[in-house]
């Protein structure tokens, strides 16, 4: 982290949650409850995500560079009270390495048989 | 920001102390409104305790992985290392508890008994919590409950009478008081055809108010309907959920199903939710008011109102008592109904376990204090041991807090594990007793390890850390400050009152509860040990029901039973063969009026009418049962064709109408059976009865049954046999089949038919046992710990006195008698208390005084003898060694 220009491929392979995060941060900025029912919204197995553990790692991806604040988006339901964010530019590009990183890997779980072809 | 801060639960924030300050600092106020907004869209009860579960965990894990985070020297500026004041809560109870449970570990025998000791006091208490809760604290399953009455009659003299059907009907139709008045007849078992099959089951018809009165709709189908509940209605029934589950094979086109009581079919239109019961469980309701027992007399109905909005239940006795001395004026021949006894169906359905079940908690209570005691006096003996561990704790800096904070630790380890063991234990017991214990605790199907007992079983452990633990803790601080101070512990530096209290405490709790289960096994034993007057040994007993036969007349069911009967008598190996309509260990199952004729003149009251059940018998019931007549002759085969009619009394009937006279040769009336004649009393049986009712409580008058056939739809063949009663099982299974192939038959042995009840007997002997010998063992062992301690405590004295020359036997008889003193005192108060408590108990007492002598006096003595054994181990032990040794060591 002391190099002053990081590299995408020095954040991977990312915690599965920020994953998460850093995905729903994509559809634009939004504050913690909002970024843990989009997610249990899309994976329904998922057990709920509690704010410990969410805040954990979105201060974490704070520190890496990788999600910053934001203003509340001027649309919708805003509440002015609460801490938004959104993705850095390193973010965004950390989120597709990881997510060519792990295409690579279902590439290769497929030749060996254990996944179908889709 | 003040708004959501005003509605955010207290809770939440403090759980924000568990998160290290600089994480709470950054991200508290937006965890805490995640955690509302997703307690907003709970939505029940439930799912709100889980989401607060939940956070509860989250923040305590944050917390931890925070910690933990830090701790390898990475401090970052922002960071939430604790400065100067020492590491924070969180990390040093880990830390505590850590080093406490080191500590268990190196005394596995110690920690264990403690365990054991409290998942006991935690585990009882928490069982009698949850019955209480379950049993009496939850409201009945009927809306607004407190409405809802049971109506008896009660005669001149004071006793209380179910009711008969005119006098029911007159009742309902006149009250303005009650909403609505139910009545529903006795439970009988019958045989039901389902499709050809026969299923056992039991039968109530009810009034048509019946469903309407308690408020509570089928669960499937629909109720009764008013229209079909009268003279020349619908022949409908509803049926229990087991009885659908189980005969009914769970169907839901109900229209296409029917049951055949007799040779009569119901057409099934409704199902009772699970659990549904009202006064018993039953498995088929049908309409009673079809063809209902017209006679004034005959008091075979009970009878449930709902009170009117806003009326209470003085008011509706005001009118219930006008309107039963209005139908006496009318019908001065026929009833003797003074006035109604009304009672809440709370007190009705629970009165019986009310008090049994409070006993049970405070008797639970007193356990779990003297295992707390117990555990307490323990952990004070093996702190003398640990004296030199605090010493060196102290010697590198431990402070006074540091002290008690392991101590604290230990406790609350110990006694986390005595909880959740102690909840385990409760789910087990329960278990065991949902299993065997159905008839003796009503409602025993709802109590359950629900969220209040839990809770109870958490305050109940919490509660426990801070009894035993606290005087420890005490005293391992002012240890620390002693041993500081360089000072010796000398005999004058221990504080020898608290210690007597903590002995004599222990003695006066094992005194209370030993009496009290002393009590309850003396008046079991009253009960039990009574006779019961029939001989089960080698009796076979075949149940028979003809009610699903068809028979032209009575009379022909009558040769057919008479036939059975041949062929059983033929069969090699039997004795003997007798008929009656249902076995002592039925209790009363039909019953009817006596009295000594002629009925007095309207507006005297009838002193001696006796409301009995009565038996069907034939002339060899009394002999092959082994029921002694004390007076007076049993039927003979002379009784039957056109004989006048002849009865026999039990003896509690004759006692109570005759006092001391001769009963034989005297008539009585017997209603329902004979309203012109009366007949005469020709003998008197002594009462064979259930063991379960108490001696005196089972009148009942029988009936010989050639002149009364049309009572002998359900009857009992009961045949002595000289071998082994097993054996014929077969070849009377296949007479029956070969004389009446209609006639379903039960066949077993009498003996095998009482063991169920002899099981809840044993059970119950047990459980009282296991209670007396485990507040004893308690007891026990925590006066040892005590002693142990303050005997050892003693040491440098006692090494000391002996190498002065002082004889070692009378050192040690000074030892004794001093602990002994105060367990005697201890055991004093214990008595002095169980007196002041033992009217709490009268109620579940049978013929024992709750100051019986016995009780009260063996109780201290067991208690002085085990305590005697507790205090001379450790005083040997610790007189034993050589003085220089002791004073070497100080």
């Amino acid at each position: 982290m002391a190099d002053p220009t990081p590299h995408p491929a020095d954040f991977l392979p990312l915690h599965p949650l920020e994953l998460r995060i850093l995905l729903t941060l994509l559809n634009g900025p939004a504050h913690g409850y909002r970024i843990v029912k989009e997610i249990e919204e899309r994976e329904r197995t998922l057990t709920a995500i509690y704010p410990g553990n969410l805040y954990r790692r979105i201060r974490d991806l704070l520190s890496k560079g990788l999600v910053e604040d934001a203003d509340p988006p001027a649309d919708g339901d805003t509440d002015p009270r609460r801490r938004y964010f959104r993705p850095t530019a390193l973010g965004e590009a950390v989120v597709r390495a990881e997510a060519h990183r792990l295409q690579g890997l279902v590439r290769e779980a497929r030749a060996a048989g254990v996944l179908s072809r889709g | 920001m003040a708004s959501a801060r005003a509605h955010t639960p207290v809770f939440i924030r403090a759980l924000l102390r568990l998160l290290p300050r600089g994480f709470r600092e950054e991200f508290g106020e937006e965890m805490v409104q995640d955690i509302t907004l997703r307690l907003g869209e709970a939505g029940g009860l439930w799912s709100r305790m889980r989401v607060r579960a939940r956070a509860v965990l989250d923040m305590a894990l944050t917390g931890l992985a925070e910690r933990r985070r830090h701790r390898p020297a990475h401090r970052s500026p922002g960071g939430s290392v604790p400065s100067g004041q020492g590491p924070d809560a969180l990390v040093s109870l880990a830390r505590d508890l850590r080093h406490a449970g080191r500590g268990l570990r190196k005394d596995p025998v110690f920690a264990l008994v403690a365990i054991v000791t409290l998942a006991l006091g935690i585990g009882g208490a928490t069982l009698s919590f949850s019955l209480v809760n379950g049993v009496l604290l939850r409201s009945l399953p009927f809306p607004r409950d407190h409405e809802l009455a049971t109506l008896r009659e009660r005669q001149a003299d004071g006793r209380e009478e179910h009711l008969s059907f005119p006098n029911f009907d007159d009742w309902r139709s006149q009250s303005r008081a009650f909403q609505g008045i139910a009545a529903l007849r006795f439970p009988s078992d019958q045989t039901f055809l389902v499709g050809g099959d026969p299923f056992r089951g039991t039968l109530v018809p009810v009034s048509r108010e019946f469903f309407r009165v308690l408020g509570v709709d089928p669960w499937l189908g629909r109720a009764i309907l008013p229209e079909e509940n009268r003279p020349g209605g619908r022949q409908v029934a509803v049926v229990g959920y087991e009885f659908w589950a189980g005969a009914l094979g769970s169907r839901t086109d109900l229209a296409a199903l029917s049951i055949t009581v007799g040779t009569q079919p119901y057409a099934v239109v409704g199902v009772m939710a699970p659990g549904f019961r009202v006064l018993e469980a039953a498995d088929v309701y049908v309409p009673l008011e079809l063809d209902p027992f017209q006679v004034r007399s005959s008091l075979n109905y009970r009878a449930i109102g709902r009170l009117a909005p806003g009326v209470t239940l003085a008011q509706a006795q005001v009118e219930m008592d006008g309107i039963a001395r209005r139908i006496r004026e009318a019908y001065p021949d026929d009833t003797r109904t003074e006035s109604v006894a009304l009672r809440p169906l709370r007190d009705v359905l629970l009165g019986e376990t009310e008090r049994p079940l409070w006993v049970l908690l405070g008797a639970s209570t007193l356990l779990l204090l003297l295992a707390c005691t117990n555990v307490a006096s323990t952990l004070l003996a093996r702190g003398t041991h640990r004296r030199r561990e605090m010493a060196v704790r102290t010697a590198l800096g431990a402070g006074r807090a540091d002290l008690v904070r392991l101590v604290l630790s230990e406790s609350f380890l110990l006694a986390s594990a005595a909880g959740g063991s102690g909840v385990v234990l409760a789910h087990l017991t329960l278990g065991v007793l949902r299993s065997r214990g159905s008839d003796l605790i009503p409602r025993l199907g709802s109590v359950a390890l629900d969220p209040p007992a839990l809770l109870f079983a958490l305050g109940a452990t919490l509660f426990t850390v801070v009894l035993f633990g606290l005087l420890p803790a005490l005293r391992a601080s002012s240890m620390g400050d002693e041993l500081r101070a360089g000072e010796r512990g000398s005999s004058r530096g221990i504080r020898t009152f608290g210690w007597n209290v903590l002995v004599g405490g222990q003695a006066a709790l094992a005194v209370v509860l030993v009496v009290a289960s002393g009590l309850l096994l003396r008046s079991l034993a009253e009960i039990v040990s009574a006779d019961t007057h029939f001989t089960a040994d080698g009796v076979l007993v075949v149940e028979m029901d003809f009610s699903a036969t068809h028979f032209a007349s009575a009379q022909e069911r009558g040769v057919l039973l008479g036939e059975i009967k041949e062929a059983f008598v033929a069969l090699p190996g039997v004795d003997g063969v007798g008929l009656v309509s249902y076995l002592p260990d039925q209790g009363t199952m039909m019953t009817g009026a006596v009295f000594i004729p002629p009925m007095p003149a309207q507006g005297l009251p009838d002193p001696l009418a006796l409301n009995v059940g009565w038996r069907v018998v034939d002339e060899d019931y009394f002999q092959v049962m082994g029921i002694p007549l004390v007076e007076g002759r049993p039927f003979s085969r002379a009784d039957g064709g056109d004989a006048p009619p002849v009865i026999v009394l039990n003896e509690p009937v004759a006692r109570t109408l005759f006092g001391d006279q001769q009963a034989v040769g005297r008539r009585v009336r017997f209603d329902p059976f004979w309203r012109d004649v009366d007949p005469e009393v020709v003998g008197v049986a002594a009462e064979a009865r259930d063991w379960r009712t108490a001696p005196g409580e089972q009148p009942e008058g029988y009936v010989y049954w050639p002149q009364r056939l049309g009572y002998t739809r359900d009857m009992v063949a009961v045949i002595r046999t000289r071998g082994n009663p097993a054996e014929l099982v077969a070849p009377v299974r296949e007479r029956l089949r070969a004389l009446a192939p209609t006639v379903p038959g039960t066949i077993q042995t009498l003996e095998a038919r009482l063991a169920a009840s002899f099981q809840d007997r044993s059970f119950t002997l047990g459980v009282l046992g296991a209670f007396a010998l485990l507040s004893l063992l308690l007891a026990a062992v925590g006066i040892y710990g005590v002693v142990s301690y303050t005997v050892s405590a003693r040491s440098r004295e006692v090494g000391i006195r002996l190498a002065l020359g002082a004889g070692t036997r009378s050192l040690r008889w000074r030892l004794f008698s001093r602990s002994a003193m105060t367990v005697a005192a201890g055991a004093a108060m214990g008595v002095l208390a169980s007196l002041a408590l033992g009217e709490l108990m009268r109620s579940v007492l049978f013929q024992v005084s709750p100051r019986d002598p016995v009780a009260l006096a063996s109780a201290p003595v067991v208690l002085l003898v085990a305590a005697a054994v507790a205090i001379w181990i450790p005083v040997i032990r610790h007189t034993r060694v050589d003085p220089a040794v002791t004073m070497r060591a100080e």
